[in-house]
């Protein structure tokens, strides 16, 4: 009990020195506390207002019934080489021309893998409203048996999904990022190019690792992101993006009329490479989104925990050099009657008192801070939190965190002291 | 068996220190020291001779390699650190010639902390203090940090510090030695009268001859070993 109210008053009466490792601590401990509340926050927002902002109630999965060969992907390449050519016009139309390096060697060596280029991929998409439908170069297109299956809407449809004139149905093949990707070109182009008439727009836009892209309310989604609204796509679709072509899982999310639209939409895209879907299983709600945004938590709590170790070290550091400044204040102390074992547990306790405060003023900041703007922590653009969610496990769990790290950070400096004190 | 008043006993008490180049230095070899209640000795010595060394043994910071050291009635050979703590909190106060007063406490802080360590709870310490500050006319100057006081002020706030707890030994290690010759006079008179109030033993290193003289007991340390310093005075040992 003595030992707490020395450690107490040389909290307090070494504040300043204090202050300075609390603050590195503040900094680390709050980077994990925003990842941890950011996490959250866009969980809570998908769960509550997902269905009704992304336009879906119902979520479903398939996949490829076999996964695609290699040969497969070669034919469809050639198929579109012979698009290209038949077609030059077709290309900036449709701006959207993607490369794909692609591994075919099933080792999981990277330096045994052959590499096939996978280039020049092009649109085998049309979108038909009353507009373009009796386009004769589209009539063409269409009529022309070498090309193969490809995405037909009919106008009712491309309505129902709002899919308006000049938005298109996109549909990316691609698995590496070209390095002259630009998502956003390629999502405005696809948007707004009315094809065949403008024919502006190069063909070299790539894309990152999604495959089927489906954007709907006429705005585009990012590539790669869980909320490709309309069709969700896992980053291994069909197979392309890893060393070997893998089973393919697709995801979407649907309103219950549109459902069966959008699986025609990726039956339809997968035909175009050559495969076949399975049946669709319908699965819960939010269960697809949450694993991709647990991943990205996943990621988070990875970056936060190396800015917490690095902070822990950087306390441990500073501490122990305080420490050893106060070398001869301990000293004194020791003179005063406090034994080897008081000296260490003051040092501790110290520590502790300061990780206490740093705790106490992190969570107070993260509450003040949802409290003015409920919304702050949420990474889900499409949501606005308006109303303040107090997540407690994860603020007890940072408070417990912090006092973790005070003790253990705390054990080096009161070491030293233990062992330091010198008296003459 | 000691009588009840002694404080402390040393017999034939040695302490070498190993050098960096290996060899051992035996600094002290066969101290022979009694010290009881109200005494006052006065050590003195050259540079080097081991008067800090000898202080800092009967302080409890470092043992001896040989000998008995008896201190109220505690074999202190034996004695584990917390015992020793726990005697040094309650039964032993320090005065240090360069005052080591904690910087950042004022001195009613200060005083209190050597309370604090005694086992005081934090009213009556703070009431000792007070007073103890009183009696070395420091009241005025509660308040103040050391680095806001004057060299012989922050001895007197020392001096406070030792005594608050009504200790039972008294240790001073040049006590006057860096302060200049009036100021000393003034601190070594309130040291002596302050611990003969007290009935407590002072064992009090100085090179001053004038404080020496104004101590109960003289003794010189030399070759390891404590001699009376005026041996034609010298009763008997
Ligand atoms: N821990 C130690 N290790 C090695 N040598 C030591 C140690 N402590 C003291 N000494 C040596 O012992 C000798 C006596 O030191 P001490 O401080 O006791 O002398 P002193 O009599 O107090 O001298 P002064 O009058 O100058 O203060 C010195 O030579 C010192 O270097
Ligand atoms: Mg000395």
């Amino acid at each position: 009990m003595r030992v707490v109210r020395l450690g107490l008053r040389e909290f307090r009466h070494n504040w300043r020195r204090n202050s300075i490792f609390g603050l590195i601590l503040l900094l680390s401990i709050g980077v994990q506390l925003f990842t941890a509340l950011s996490a959250e926050a866009s969980k809570t927002a998908v769960e509550r207002y997902g269905a009704a902002v992304f336009g879906y109630a119902e979520t479903y999965t398939s996949g490829l019934e076999e996964p695609l060969s290699v040969e497969q992907l070669r034919t469809f390449n050639a198929r579109l080489d012979e698009i290209g050519r038949s077609y030059p016009w077709f290309r900036p139309a449709t701006s959207v021309s993607l490369s794909a390096r692609l591994r075919t060697s099933p080792s999981t060596n990277p330096a045994d893998a052959p590499t096939l280029e996978l280039r020049a991929v092009t649109p085998a998409w049309r979108l038909m409203t009353p507009a373009i439908a009796d386009d004769d170069a589209w009539r063409t297109v269409m009529s022309d048996q070498r090309l193969g299956p490809a995405i037909l809407l009919e106008s009712a449809t491309a309505e129902r999904l709002r899919l308006t004139t000049p938005a298109a149905v996109t549909v990316l093949l691609a698995a590496e990022p070209a390095a002259r990707t630009d998502p956003g070109r390629t999502a405005r182009s696809a948007a707004t190019a009315a094809p065949p008439a403008s024919r502006t727009g190069g063909g070299g836009t790539g894309a990152g690792i999604a495959l089927l892209n489906v954007p709907v309310f006429g705005t585009y989604s990012e590539l790669n992101k869980a909320f490709t609204t309309g069709g969700l796509v896992n980053q291994n679709v069909l197979g392309l993006a890893q060393a070997t072509p893998r089973p393919v899982q697709i995801a979407w999310r649907c309103e219950p009329t549109r459902c069966s639209d959008t699986y025609g939409l990726i039956r339809t895209a997968a035909q175009v490479v050559g495969g076949r879907p399975q049946d669709p299983q319908r699965v819960d709600n939010v269960d697809q989104i949450l694993p991709i945004l647990t991943a990205q938590r996943r990621d988070g709590q990875r970056f936060a925990a190396i800015v917490v170790l690095l902070g822990m070290l950087a306390v441990a550091f500073v501490a122990t050099a305080f420490i050893e400044v106060r070398a001869p204040q301990f000293a004194t102390l020791r003179a005063l009657g406090a034994s080897r074992s008081a000296i260490g547990a003051i040092a501790l306790l110290e520590n502790l008192f300061t990780a206490a405060t740093v705790a106490v003023l992190a969570a107070g900041l993260g509450l003040a801070a949802g409290s003015l703007n409920p919304d702050l922590f949420n990474q889900i653009p499409q949501v606005r939190l308006d109303r303040m969610e107090v997540p407690v496990a994860l603020y007890a769990q940072t408070v417990a965190l912090t006092l973790l790290i005070g003790l253990l950070t705390g054990l080096a400096p009161a070491l030293r002291a233990y062992r330091s004190v010198r008296t003459t | 068996m000691p009588a009840d008043d002694v404080v402390v006993e040393v017999e034939g008490a040695s302490k070498s220190f190993r050098l960096p180049s290996g060899e051992h230095l035996r600094l002290l070899n066969g101290v022979d020291l009694t010290v009881t209640a109200g005494d006052s000795v006065a050590i003195q010595g050259r540079s080097g001779s081991g008067k800090s060394t000898l202080l800092r043994a009967l302080g409890l910071f470092i043992p001896f390699d040989e000998g008995r050291h008896h201190m109220l009635g505690v074999d202190i050979r034996a004695a584990g650190d917390r015992r020793c703590s726990k005697l040094r909190a309650r039964s032993i106060g320090f005065v240090f010639q360069d005052f080591r007063l904690l910087p950042n406490l004022t001195a009613q802080q200060n005083v209190e902390y050597g309370c604090l360590l005694a086992g005081l709870g934090p009213r009556e310490g703070a009431r000792a203090a007070r007073e103890a500050l009183e009696r070395v006319g420091l009241t005025d100057r509660a308040r103040s940090r050391p680095a806001q006081l004057s060299g012989g002020e922050q001895q007197r706030v020392s001096i406070a510090r030792a005594l608050v707890k009504r200790p039972d030994l008294v240790l001073a290690d040049e006590p006057t030695g860096s302060l200049d010759g009036e100021t000393a006079d003034v601190v070594i008179e309130l040291l002596l009268a302050s611990v003969a109030d007290l009935g407590a033993a002072l064992v009090l290193v100085t090179h001053d001859d004038a404080v020496a003289g104004r101590c109960g007991r003289r003794v010189r340390l030399g070759g390891g070993t404590l001699h009376d310093d005026e041996p034609a005075a010298a009763g008997g040992g």
